[in-house]
C-alpha cells in the first residue's frame, strides 16, 4: 500500500510528464526531472510520427509536434493498448479546437492512415471454406473480413498537396489485408463499385444468384443484362486481388 | 423462401441506402472502374515522394528551418539536402516503431534490405518489435 505523499508525487510526476509544467515534486535532482518529459513525450511523438507520415508531412514536423503536444497536454488517454493510441488521436482531434487552425483535409487523412494499422491489426478470423469467386450462382458471396471501405473527400493518391482542397470531390476506396500474404492493400474503386461492396459488407450469406436479381429489381429490365455482365466482371476483378470469395451453403 | 429473403432484404432501412447505390445507367463508362494503389507502403511511399517537390510539403517543411528545432533538428537539416532526402525516405517507408533500429541494419548491406522492408514496409501498429 503506497503513502498518501508518495501517490501525490507520483501524479505530479505523471502530470509533469503529460503537459511539462513544473510540478510542486521532492526531487534529487531537480535538474534531471525534464528527461522524464522528453522520454515520455517521444515515445507518444514517435508513435503519432510513425502512424500518420503523411500528416506530419502535410502540415510540417513542428506543427505536428505541437499537435501532439496539444493532444497530450489535453486528453486523457483511456487505451492500454499503445497501438490504438493513434485512433484516440484521430478522435480527439475531431472534436478538439484544432480543426480549425488546420487544414479541413487533415482530420480525414489522419482517419484514413489510421485505417491501415486498423486493417493490419485486426483480430484474426477464420477464413476456413473460404473459396476464390468461381460465379457460382447458389454460393454465398463473401467479402475478404479484413475489409474497410472508405469514401474519401479529398485526393490524396492522385493530385499534389496544394490540389488537395481544390479536388474536392468522392474518392472511394477499398483498403483490406490480404488472406494470406497478411499486407494491407488499397484500392481505389467506382462510387458504384463502392455501392456494390457496401451491399455486400450488409448482407450475409447472399447468393450470387440472389445478388443478381436483386440488382435487376433495382435497375431498368433492359438494361439488366448488360449490367449483370459488368458485375460479374468486377467479381472477377475483386477475386483476383483477394477481396472477394464464395464458400458453399 | 427465397423470395422473402428477398423482401426482407429489400425492406431492410439499412439496405435501402445501399439499394439505392445499387441503381445505375449500365451503360454509364467506368462504372466498375479500380485503381491498384499498392501496399500500405506503396501508397505511402508514392505520395510521400511523389509530393516531396511539392510546394505545400516544401512550404511544410521550410517551418523546421526556422530556428525552433530545440532537438537537434534544425542542425540536421543545416547539414544538407542529403539528410533531409534521407528523412523522407524514413518516413516513406517506415510506419511501424522498427525505423530507428532497421534503418542501420539496412545500411549495412543489401542482403538484409528485403527482409527489413517486408517487415517495416507493413506493420505501422508497433507490434513489429515484439510479435512480427
Amino acid at each position: 500500500m503506497l503513502k498518501p505523499e508518495t501517490i501525490n508525487q507520483q501524479s505530479k510526476l505523471a502530470q509533469y510528464s503529460r503537459t511539462g509544467e513544473k510540478q510542486d515534486l521532492i526531487l534529487s535532482n531537480p535538474q534531471h526531472v525534464f528527461q522524464y518529459r522528453r522520454l515520455v513525450f517521444y515515445v507518444v511523438l514517435g508513435i503519432m510520427q510513425q502512424a500518420f507520415p503523411i500528416a506530419q508531412k502535410a502540415i510540417g514536423i513542428e506543427s505536428f509536434k505541437a499537435l501532439v503536444n496539444e493532444f497530450f497536454n489535453s486528453h486523457n488517454c483511456k487505451t492500454p493498448q499503445v497501438w490504438k493510441l493513434p485512433l484516440e488521436f484521430c478522435n480527439w482531434f475531431k472534436t478538439s479546437n484544432q480543426v480549425d487552425l488546420n487544414p479541413s483535409y487533415l482530420s480525414e487523412l489522419l482517419y484514413f492512415e489510421w485505417l491501415e494499422i486498423e486493417v493490419h491489426t485486426q483480430k484474426d478470423t477464420s477464413t476456413e471454406g473460404l473459396m476464390p469467386f468461381q460465379g457460382n450462382a447458389i454460393s454465398s458471396l463473401r467479402l475478404n473480413p479484413y475489409l474497410k471501405s472508405i469514401n474519401l473527400n479529398y485526393p490524396y493518391h492522385k493530385f499534389l498537396p496544394e490540389e488537395w482542397l481544390s479536388q474536392k470531390a468522392e474518392y472511394p476506396m477499398v483498403i483490406y489485408r490480404g488472406v494470406s500474404d497478411f499486407k494491407v492493400h488499397f484500392m481505389a474503386v467506382s462510387k458504384f463499385g463502392l455501392g456494390v461492396i457496401q451491399f455486400l459488407l450488409q448482407t450475409e450469406n447472399l447468393t450470387l444468384g440472389e445478388f443478381l436479381e436483386i440488382l435487376t429489381q433495382q435497375n431498368n429490365e433492359a438494361q439488366s443484362e448488360n449490367l449483370q455482365k459488368q458485375v460479374l466482371t468486377f467479381f472477377n476483378q475483386l477475386s483476383h486481388k483477394g477481396i472477394l470469395f464464395e464458400a458453399s451453403k | 423462401m427465397k423470395t422473402n429473403k428477398l423482401k426482407n432484404l429489400a425492406a431492410g432501412t439499412i439496405m435501402l441506402s445501399s439499394l439505392s447505390l445499387l441503381s445505375v445507367d449500365a451503360n454509364a463508362e467506368n462504372l466498375f472502374n479500380t485503381e491498384d494503389l499498392g501496399t500500405g507502403s506503396d501508397l505511402r511511399s508514392n505520395i510521400l515522394e511523389a509530393n516531396l517537390n511539392s510546394p505545400a510539403f516544401i512550404n511544410a517543411t521550410i517551418e523546421l528551418k526556422c530556428g525552433e528545432g530545440t532537438c537537434g533538428e534544425g542542425k540536421k537539416k543545416a547539414e544538407g539536402e542529403k539528410a533531409e532526402t534521407k528523412a523522407a525516405e524514413k518516413t516513406g517507408e517506415h510506419k511501424c516503431g522498427e525505423g530507428k533500429c532497421g534503418e542501420e541494419k539496412k545500411a549495412e548491406g543489401e542482403k538484409a534490405t528485403p527482409k527489413a522492408e517486408g517487415k517495416t514496409g507493413e506493420h505501422k501498429c508497433g507490434e513489429g518489435k515484439c510479435g512480427n
